[in-house]
């Protein structure tokens, strides 16, 4: 009796609880092996799954047959940029605050008008479009749809508290039913700051006197973080998971600190390229951002990209001499942030440059451009390849894929080779990075060019935005489902 | 209020090896279950499973005893339990002391469980199995199951070929 007696459905079974890696490991082990992985379709499915960096949705109801299908056709589609829809939404109005999450475009004009669009794609029909007035004055929000979660930030004026969390239903605006309190108090007052969910997680980073980040479990009404910024602030947050997040420091060469939520005093300090020795040179802003945080996978797709797979992006914007300036950005997968979160040291880490940066990540030049956000989506990002040109670029830091189908070379290009900025008058050494991705580039289909002022990116959307004639006369938003 | 009296069922191994069990712990088999429910009359005769040898059903039966009670997966479930397989390589304390047997044993087990509709025990021998596998080269797991490499060279060559897509990363 050995394993050579069990049948290849127990076999298959066995390989089904191993990762795409040691699947394709196993075929080299004996012909018996090889033919019950090759055979099996929930294998292969599992194979090209993980390795395009996604993970199962296990409760969908397809075949391991037609979710490889569908995952084939998406890689096909992104591959090449090839959208199967186009449409367009007007909006009016001016946009103060504005979400696109999971399909849907949120925005809110007038301190009180909601407004929330479901964007038209190959799988479902959009357009159901709702607007209200939430009833008091809020600066800003933030929502999960899989836990039907919308969270505003009211701004109660001269009032007491003066601003505060209201946390409602997305589907029907009411008081959310899982939080223990629909409304939390935030003791300062500001008029700019972000809004972040996480699963159970919301976090306020402000500025006010001081600079402060304050996070709350939002079903128990527990606030679980609470830093305050008097010398060296940090400019800006962004969660890495739900016990993870990481605060951007600008000062001296720029740094980012990686906190996890149950022990805020331990941290590890990423420090960004070192600048020359003279004091002309500065950061002069440090924007982190990432694709939205979902408590639970997107109704409707049988995969989705696993966490690891989550691409940050690091807007770098330096200052020299006689107001010469420029913007780099800098991508970093989520994993190599979350790495300096599970290794507990007592003290903080400080871990310089060249031990983290060169190998793990990308540092592009990129376009000085205050472009809008949710330019992210899991492993991809949007940039428009040059200003007042129609072309868009995707980039997927995502690279691993089958060789037998090849990209369709006219459109998309892997890039191993590593970037190198040489820049003497502002950085010490020149910056050469190696994370390798793939770059598709497309034109934007000719009846619809006219001046897109940004790109973002969702799920299975581009949206291409543009502004209206008159002062608020509002945006359009062109969507290129995928 | 006494508990009912627990039904009594017979079963005969392949070696001739019976043994006696209450009828819920043997109920964990869904192909013992279905073969209860389509016998109205009480019978005397044991059940004969002849895909099973004595030291092997008293394993399993150690295994269901351990395990009486709990919820039996209804073929509904079948999609959670698609889940539990392939998300986890976890196997709890008691199930891993009880699967920690010589590898005759194991495979010896998991066609059992498979011939009797063991779900839970059946899930358990793989990924035993598959936690074995974990780690090692193609070499490595030849040697510990004692398979020989049967591929040619140019064989081998072209699976290391297709496989180097996805070792990319």
């Amino acid at each position: 009796m050995d394993i050579r007696n069990v049948p290849n459905e127990i076999l298959e079974s066995v390989f089904a609880h191993l990762n795409h890696k040691e699947i394709i490991q196993c075929r080299l082990v004996c012909r018996l092996f090889n033919e019950v992985i090759t055979a099996s379709i929930e294998l292969q499915y599992k194979i090209e799954c993980e390795s395009e960096g996604m993970v199962d949705v296990e409760q969908y109801r397809l075949s391991p047959a037609e979710r490889l299908k569908s995952l084939r056709e998406q890689r096909l589609n992104w591959d090449n940029l090839r959208w199967l829809e186009q449409g367009s939404v007007e909006i009016s109005g001016s946009c103060q605050a504005y979400e696109l999450v999971g399909g849907i475009f949120a925005r809110l004009t007038n301190f009180q008008d909601f407004f929330s669009v479901s964007l038209p794609s190959v799988k479902t029909e959009g357009q159901v479009v709702h607007r209200s007035d939430i009833g008091f004055r809020a600066r800003d929000f933030a929502m999960d749809p899989t836990q039907d979660l919308i969270i505003f930030l009211e701004d109660r004026s001269l009032a007491l508290p003066s601003m505060q969390l209201q946390i409602r239903t997305f589907s029907t605006h009411q008081p959310h039913p899982e939080a223990t309190s629909p409304v939390i108090p935030i003791s300062g007052r500001f008029d700019s700051g972000a809004l972040q969910i996480a699963g159970d997680l919301v976090a306020v980073f402000y500025i006010g006197l001081s600079t402060y980040l304050h996070i709350w479990n939002w079903k128990a009404n527990k606030l679980v973080v609470d830093m305050r910024f008097t010398s060296i602030r940090p400019v800006d947050f962004t969660f890495l998971s739900e016990n993870a997040y990481v605060l951007t420091f600008p000062a001296d060469h720029g740094h980012l600190a990686v906190y996890s939520v149950s022990s805020p005093d331990q941290r590890a300090r990423l420090f960004l390229p070192v600048l020359c020795a003279d004091v002309n040179q500065e950061l002069e802003r440090l924007a982190i951002h990432t694709s939205p945080f979902f408590a639970s996978p997107l109704p409707g797709r049988p995969f989705t990209t696993s966490e690891t797979n989550r691409i940050h992006v690091l807007s770098m914007e330096y200052a020299g001499f006689y107001q010469s300036t420029f913007e780099l950005r800098a991508f970093i997968p989520n994993d190599v942030l979350l790495s300096y979160v599970s290794s507990y040291h007592d003290q903080t880490q400080h871990i310089p440059w060249e031990d983290w940066g060169p190998k793990n990540t990308r540092v592009l030049e990129a376009l000085q451009s205050h472009s809008w956000l949710r330019f992210v989506s899991g492993s991809r990002v949007v940039m428009p390849v040059a200003r007042f040109k129609w072309d868009l670029q995707v980039l997927n830091f995502q690279t691993m894929r089958k060789l037998d189908e090849p990209l369709d070379t006219a459109t998309a290009t892997h890039i191993k080779e590593p970037t190198v900025i040489r820049r003497p008058t502002f950085f010490k050494d020149d910056i050469v990075t190696h994370l390798p991705y793939s770059l598709c580039t497309r034109q934007i289909p000719p009846a619809l060019q006219i001046p897109y002022i940004s790109f973002m990116i969702g799920e299975d959307h581009l949206l291409g935005l543009r502004l209206g004639m008159q002062i608020d006369a509002g945006i359009t938003i062109h969507t290129l489902a995928l | 209020m006494a508990a009912p009296a627990t039904q009594q069922i017979k079963i005969r191994c392949n070696d001739e090896k019976e043994f006696t069990v209450d009828r819920d712990v043997l109920e964990r088999s869904v192909l013992i279950k279905n073969m209860l429910e389509d016998v109205t009359e009480q019978q005397d005769a044991p059940i004969p499973l002849p895909n099973v040898s004595g030291p092997v059903m008293a394993k399993v039966l150690e295994y269901c005893t351990h395990h009486r009670g709990e919820p039996l997966p209804s073929a509904d479930t079948e999609q959670s339990q698609d889940e539990t397989r392939k998300r986890t390589t976890d196997i709890s304390e008691w199930d891993q002391k009880f699967i920690t047997v010589d590898q005759e044993m194991l495979f010896e087990i998991i066609l059992a469980a498979n011939y009797l509709d063991i779900k839970s025990l059946l899930d358990v021998g793989c990924k035993t199995v598959a936690n074995m596998i974990k780690g090692k080269t193609p070499e490595e797991i030849r040697k510990l199951f004692n398979i020989v490499n049967d591929f040619t060279p140019e064989e081998e060559a072209q699976i290391k070929k297709e496989n180097e897509w996805a070792e990319d990363r």
